[in-house]
């Protein structure tokens, strides 16, 4: 009987090694929402600049709505007060009229510009630059909650 | 003949002595063996002997894993070893660093579409015994088309350089692009901490690093301190304008794929800011590994940024040509800061 008793002994100790995890600075998740005038904004990412380390993005879904990773998925970002910055835009104009990667090329051969397309914003321009955005935000312990009204 | 009969016979008899005494080993062996052991394990004993081979082979599993992936992470370190010796070896030979890319901008270039001219992956080939792929793009340094008309040359079936591996260029480490071996994994770090050019065509556009097309920086222009400013580093993100199904141009999703090492940039002749330079320079803009957690939005190549396999950052080789590990958790204005050559920032690690 103490053969059997070893055996699952050692079992255990097998079961136990290799389930440490790995560490990282602490986050809080941060959800919320991105209107502009009044109306979601529809694409595009925001990202949270701590005043130090890294910083959190999370993509704009359809709805407006959005969740920040930091390191891993839905993990928000790190405390403290952030910089805030949400680039959306779209380009319009020609849109590229080759079919695949060596197509490019051909096209590319036979002296055809890259389609001239044009940067429209959704939200305006200065909001994704991180020295011109004033937009800040507070992140703390436990889980955040950020909308951003913007109207001009 | 006489000689050659008696070494037949000689030879026949050795052979049946031989058989005759294997026989009788043979023979022997048997009764002994049937004499000798009648007893088997009782389950106890089994279990045990599995048990302890179970946890023997748990616990070297993992190490076993994680060996391989440090000797593959070790090759790629190699491989920016490599290629800093190969600027090295440039600037001792030329006087600069070699550019991002050699391109005849817009005054000289005389196409009626993008320039593209030489990325600084050829320019650097025979720095590391590749003098043979690079002399191949001798012919098209001076031409308009430069890197596209080689590729659309060299196509060809019976002449396929455009998928050649050149291993130097590929970090084993990356299991994602396994069927493209033409793929670059290392790209110039051409700055990411300030823009002179405002977002369009293929994302932002930065040219405060080291590398940017036609840069030639001298070592002397490097007032950060050369162990203080990324060179080359390495990126296994997808391309949105890369190779394979998930390239936009093929309707793919925005996953994108691989950059072959022959690819260059494109650089629009009417307006010198419009620059597709993704796929050969990228910036510090996006932190490492970021495309991990958000992808790309559509056509912004540009930004594409750092990041590896390896786990928790990505390797960069410095223009002093030592090489370093760059944590996904470094404060965003020190990477930024180590991607700009006269930033005259003050950088704590």
């Amino acid at each position: 009987m103490s053969q059997v008793r070893y055996v699952l002994h050692v079992l255990m100790l097998g079961l136990l090694i290799g389930c440490g995890g790995s560490s990282h600075e602490e986050t809080a998740t941060v959800t919320g929402k991105v209107t502009y005038q009044g109306k979601p904004v529809t694409k595009g990412r925001i990202a949270f600049y701590p005043p130090n380390g890294r910083p959190a993005m999370g993509a704009i879904q359809s709805d407006g709505t959005y969740s920040l990773t930091t390191f891993e998925p839905g993990d928000g970002a790190l405390l403290g007060n952030h910089r805030v910055t949400i680039t959306a835009s779209k380009s319009v104009g020609d849109a590229p009229t080759a079919t695949g990667f060596m197509d490019e090329i051909m096209q590319a051969r036979k002296g055809q510009a890259q389609p001239a397309s044009k940067t429209v914003w959704l939200v305006p321009e200065k909001y994704s630059n991180r020295k011109k955005s004033k937009l800040q935000a507070e992140v703390v312990s436990g889980s955040n909650t950020h909308d951003f009204n913007l109207d001009e | 003949m006489p000689k050659a009969r008696i070494m037949i016979n000689r030879k026949n008899h050795n052979e049946k002595l031989h058989a005759l005494g294997r026989r009788k080993i043979n023979a022997t062996e048997k009764r002994n063996s049937f004499s000798r052991s009648l007893r088997g394990f009782t389950l106890v004993e089994l279990l045990v002997v599995i048990a302890i081979i179970g946890v023997l082979v748990a616990l070297l599993l993992p190490a076993v894993q994680a060996a391989r992936e440090a000797a593959r992470r070790s090759q790629c370190t190699n491989n920016l070893k490599q290629i800093g010796l190969a600027m090295q070896n440039y600037d001792s030979a030329l006087g600069s660093f070699p550019p991002g890319a050699l391109v005849e901008i817009p005054e000289v270039c005389q196409r009626t579409g993008d320039c593209r001219g030489i990325a600084m992956h050829v320019l650097m080939m025979p720095y590391f015994e590749q003098d043979a792929l690079e002399e191949t793009f001798r012919p098209f340094y001076s031409s308009d088309g430069g890197w596209i008309d080689w590729a659309v040359d060299n196509a060809g079936a019976a002449n396929p350089l455009i998928s050649s591996p050149v291993s130097v260029y590929i970090c084993p480490s990356s299991g994602r692009w396994n069927e493209y071996l033409e793929r670059k994994d290392y790209f110039g770090v051409t700055g990411g901490a300030f823009t002179e050019f405002p977002r369009a065509f293929r994302g932002l556009v930065f040219s405060d690093g080291v590398m940017y097309p036609n840069s030639f920086t001298r070592i002397g222009e490097i007032t950060d301190g050369t162990s203080n400013t990324l060179a080359v580093g390495e990126s296994v993100h997808g391309h949105p304008y890369g190779l394979g199904p998930n390239n936009i141009l093929s309707g793919g999703d925005d996953s994108g794929g691989p950059v072959p090492w022959w690819y260059g940039v494109a650089i629009s002749q009417s307006d010198p800011g419009r620059q597709a330079t993704g796929r050969v320079l990228l910036s510090t803009v996006n932190p490492v590994n970021s495309q991990l957690q958000v992808p790309l939005e559509g056509l912004d190549n540009n930004e594409v940024p750092f990041g590896s396999d390896h786990a928790g950052g990505a390797q960069f080789v410095f223009c002093d040509g030592h090489v370093e590990f760059i944590q996904d958790a470094i404060d965003i204005n020190a990477y930024q800061w180590l991607s700009t050559r006269a930033g005259e920032e003050v950088v704590e690690r």
